[in-house]
């Protein structure tokens, strides 16, 4: 092998290596450097920061990138969340239940999914078949969830009594490690779930959707539909039911978030999750996907969502105003955005 | 690219070394949000006092939204950050306890203010303030007391946001006391997100509806400001009571101008100072109590001014 | 029967509104009265000043989400520069830098989305976030109010009984519809929204186009600001929060089409009415407030079905 097909070999490599990564390698840099990497890079603020996405931006990020890749956008994903969560917990905390524990925690996954498939088809119904912009109609479900949700609450917040298999969803973790730290004269031992299991939820999430995106004919509908609509009806795709399909994946991914948002908070408020959506979009663009549609993939969406989880918690490690991080993330969106846009063009 | 990495990974260990280290207490406070005027006035008190008495205080609210899941990322990040202290005004009582029970876990001592956690355990050393549901049933008290014994009190309460803990826990106080109160007819209760703007414009709609109405209570200040500038539009002032909630500076000064009959005096700056106070005590090694109660009295024409000298100090 | 057929989707907008009138006028009492109706009017005017600015980035096939921060910071601009004196000059002074920095917002709109070829969506939320953020960090939750009464007066006064915005809104719709009507700019924004290539080839400069629409957007947004922060007689930075999101409703309801290029300014009107109906309505009728959020959707969702299926648009 000479040096020049090894170069091409590098450049080859690297093209594929999004710039999404090297922004967050240099971001992780960045904060690592003012809170002292000691600080920042040990154990449990990386498990913190995961489990910050999983439960947050992340599973819901990829609805995000599934409307955003069909030309659409998703605005309901955070009404959902909200409405799925409120069930979940309204169910769980159903007193005194007909039905054992486990048979309840069943039940009530199920109608949060349920919920949120109602929801997603909601859209996609709507979607498919007027072709109204997304924009709208999302805006219009995601209020309808919120009210579902507020009314659902009946005024208070829902409290989940001591569950301990919901709790798992978002709180348990299927390995633990020890981890000391000195604090002045202090040892403080902790332990610390190194597979927490919403983590394993949302990365089994990305693999899923990952083969979905690649090897299923609804993957290339949707890459299709998003480069270039009229061609993909052209060439006899179905475009009204992949719209539907995306919107109804979207409603299901929402619900999930909604569940694992509950079940780590063991409380649900109306208010949760709402302005979600916004995350979820911001994620998806940073890693990479485009408005016009047809482009980025699901790990790229991930790397997206972590960065911005990393933003988030790095912000509040080196204790940045909130009014100045919602400047700053604002600033990132944009930069990065614009400088997709200069690549594209040229 | 590998390069790239093992650099990048032995620049990180060069400067594990760097991260100093301070004399004196860090505390992280984490309010309900950043944005209004209450819990601006908390959090200024706090980090003023931390000044005085050597405890570094930073804020780390939820921005806009009164969102508990923000509030339980802050919760976590400050565990990550090492602090010795957090002090937290739960946006859901409930929501949070998962939170602090991890702060616990971390040996990392809890204060709750102006509004507490559920079933509040060994996870919180103290709270300060006075409870939400207390204050709604004395102001309530007070208000229907300014009326004649065998009147019918036609009510109208601005709500602050039916999604958060201190709306929920004042409006339960409030109907605590109607239900006391033989004379009370609820009229009518609308959300403003505790905003004299959103107040206003809310309280416009009812003056259209009701010709009826004998006292507006207003879950805070603003919207009790709000709802006096819609009466005053509609030249209606002579008609109704109007009271307010928290006792910020500017419903002292409404008391006083006679805009609004009275508000509860939360003392947030008071708030502020005491529990970080209470955190350098307990740091020391002294003892807290569990409950510091700081304000709640009924601020009246009468006190406001004295209250208002206090604050502005 | 032929202006009927052309007219189908306005005759359906005005339907539905007219169906909600009077079903209101039926079941409250208080609703017909002359002093809701103008309190009506009122609270919609302030929607629809705003509606009418994102028309126009709606009509170059943009959108707009930064107006409720737009309003925001300039009020907050407002209320601290003000503050310092009282005078007539400097309430001049005032409301021009207001016009002035939302005329700049809506410049970096403009600049992201023309030059730098940034979704509109995503510029424009972006350009929110940083607007939004200073008027946090300006202000740091503190409220200006106590405006001088000649200020007051700009929102809150009355001219022949008829409030102010009401007025200043209409004066308003009536300026852009002529824009677009009567003049160049009016004819190259409809050209840029309805094809951007043959707009291009025509010798429109496109990009100058789309600064206009975003620069105007702004200023009238800064404009509703002064109205609103007038006649609330308060800077608050959390103020019209929620301002793009219903302005957006009252267009898309008013028949302006996303897709840019497509719709008539004075449909907004409709949109702006129909939305304020169901809140001033809801209140009116007692309904809790958690099932007025809903309901605006609801109808966000059926306002824009009907409109689309009396069209009969194919795409």
């Amino acid at each position: 092998m000479n040096a020049k097909s090894g170069r091409r070999r590098v450049q080859a490599v690297l093209k594929r290596v999004p710039m999404t990564l090297f922004l967050l390698l240099g971001i992780i840099l960045v904060f690592s450097l003012l809170t002292g990497p000691a600080k920042y890079l040990k154990l449990s603020n990386v498990m913190n920061v995961i489990n910050q996405c999983a439960s947050g931006v992340g599973i819901l990020a990829l609805g995000s990138f599934l409307a955003i890749c069909s030309t659409g956008v998703d605005l309901s994903l955070g009404g959902i969340a909200s409405l799925s969560g409120m069930l979940t917990a309204k169910l769980l905390s159903w007193a005194p239940a007909p039905i054992g524990p486990a048979l309840l925690l069943v039940l009530a996954i199920f109608v949060a999914l349920a919920a949120g498939a109602v929801m997603g088809s909601l859209n996609g119904l709507i979607l498919s078949r007027t072709n109204i912009p997304s924009f709208i109609i999302t805006l219009g479900v995601s209020k309808i969830c919120e009210t579902l949700s507020r009314v659902i609450a009946g005024g208070t917040t829902i409290r989940v009594n001591g569950h301990a298999a919901f709790e798992f969803i978002g709180s348990g973790s299927l390995l633990s490690v020890q981890q000391t730290t000195m604090k002045g004269a202090r040892v403080i031992t902790r332990s610390i779930g190194i597979l927490p299991v919403s983590v394993l939820i949302m990365l089994a999430l990305y693999v899923l959707f990952s083969l979905l995106m690649r090897r299923t004919p609804f993957g290339t509908y949707v890459y299709a539909i998003g480069g270039n609509y009229e061609a993909a009806e052209l060439s006899g795709i179905d475009t009204t039911r992949t719209r539907f399909r995306v919107f109804l994946l979207g409603g299901l991914l929402a619900a999930v978030t909604g569940i694992i948002m509950t079940s780590r908070l063991t409380a649900a408020s109306a208010a949760n999750g709402l302005g979600m959506e916004f995350d979820g979009i911001a994620a998806a663009v940073v890693g990479g996907a485009a408005m016009t549609g047809g482009r980025s993939t699901p790990w790229r969406t991930f790397i997206g969502a972590l960065t911005i989880s990393v933003l988030r918690n790095g912000f509040s490690m080196i204790e940045m105003l909130p009014a100045m991080q919602m400047i700053a993330i604002g600033l990132v969106l944009i930069i990065v955005v614009a400088i997709d846009a200069a690549r594209n063009r040229r | 690219m590998k390069k790239i990495l093992v650099l990048f990974v032995a620049v990180l260990f060069l400067l594990s070394g760097v991260s100093a280290c301070a004399e004196e207490y860090e505390v992280t406070l984490i309010l309900k949000d950043n944005t209004s005027a209450g819990w601006r006035y908390l959090a200024s008190a706090a980090i003023a006092m931390g000044e005085e008495i050597g405890v570094k205080v930073t804020e780390n609210s939820p921005l806009e939204t009164q969102d508990a899941d923000q509030q339980y990322n802050a919760v976590l990040d400050a565990i990550e950050k090492e602090v010795d202290a957090i002090c937290i005004a739960p946006v859901d009582s409930a929501g949070i306890v998962p939170a602090l029970t991890k702060a616990y876990e971390a040996g990392i001592p809890v204060f709750t203010t102006n509004t507490r956690a559920f079933n509040e355990g060994d996870e919180v050393i103290s709270f300060v303030g006075v409870g939400n549901e207390q204050g709604g049933y004395d102001i309530a008290k007070y208000m229907f007391a300014q009326f004649p014994e065998d009147e019918t009190i036609n009510l109208i309460i601005i709500d602050g946001n039916r999604t958060g803990q201190t709306t929920l826990d004042r409006i339960a106080g409030i109907e605590r006391a109607i239900a006391e109160d033989g004379r009370v007819n609820l009229l009518d209760s609308q959300e403003a997100k505790f905003s004299r703007a959103q107040a206003q414009e809310t309280m416009e709609n009812f003056l259209v509806k009701y010709d009826d109405i004998d006292l507006v209570i207003a879950l805070n200040d603003e919207m009790a400001i709000g709802s006096y500038n819609a009466i005053v539009a509609a030249g209606r002032v002579e008609e109704m009571l109007i009271s307010g909630f928290d006792g910020t500076p500017e419903g002292l000064q409404a008391v006083l101008d006679g805009q609004i009959s009275a508000s509860l005096n939360q003392s947030l700056p008071g708030q502020g100072s005491e529990v970080i106070k209470a955190v350098k005590t307990y740091l020391d090694g002294g003892e807290v109590e569990e409950w510091i109660v700081v304000g709640g009295e009924v601020c009246t024409p009468e006190n406001a001014g004295e209250l208002l000298t206090k604050l502005i100090k | 029967m032929q202006w009927i057929k052309k007219h189908l989707a306005t005759l359906s907008r005005l339907s539905i509104l007219l169906v909600m009138f009077l079903l209101l006028v039926i079941v409250s009492p208080s609703f017909g009265t002359m002093t809701n109706i103008l309190n009506v009017l009122r609270v919609s005017s302030l929607t629809l000043m705003v509606a009418t600015g994102i028309a126009l980035c709606m009509l170059v096939g943009g959108i707009d989400l930064s107006v409720g921060a737009t309003i925001a910071l300039t009020s907050i601009l407002f209320g601290s520069r003000f503050q310092l004196g009282h005078g007539i000059g400097d309430m001049v002074f005032g409301i021009a830098g207001i016009l002035v920095v939302s005329a700049l917002i809506g410049a970096c709109n403009g600049f992201c989305v023309a030059w730098l070829r940034i979704p509109p969506f995503l510029a424009t939320y972006g350009i929110q976030q940083i607007a939004r953020g200073l008027a946090y960090v300006l202000t740091n939750g503190l409220v200006y109010s106590n405006f001088t009464s000649t200020f007051q007066f700009i929102g809150g006064g009355r001219i022949l009984g008829i409030h102010t915005p009401i007025i200043f809104a209409a004066l308003l719709l009536l300026i852009v519809g002529l824009m677009l009507n009567k003049t160049t700019l009016g004819r190259r924004i409809y050209a840029v929204g309805s094809n951007r290539e043959a707009a291009r080839y025509s010798g429109i400069n496109v990009n100058a186009t789309l600064m206009m629409a975003y620069i105007l957007s702004g200023i009238i947004a800064g404009f509703a600001g002064i109205v609103y922060t007038s006649r609330l007689n308060c800077a608050e930075p959390t103020i019209g929060s929620e301002f793009a999101q219903e302005a957006i409703a009252a267009a898309a309801i008013g028949g302006i089409s996303f897709k840019g290029g497509h719709g008539n300014v004075f449909g907004v009107v409709v949109g702006a009415l129909i939305l304020t109906l169901i809140t001033n309505g809801m209140t009116l009728l007692s309904i809790d407030s958690n099932w007025q959020v809903g309901a605006t959707g609801v109808i966000i969702i059926l306002a824009v079905l009907i409109d689309r299926n009396t069209a009969k648009k194919k795409h």
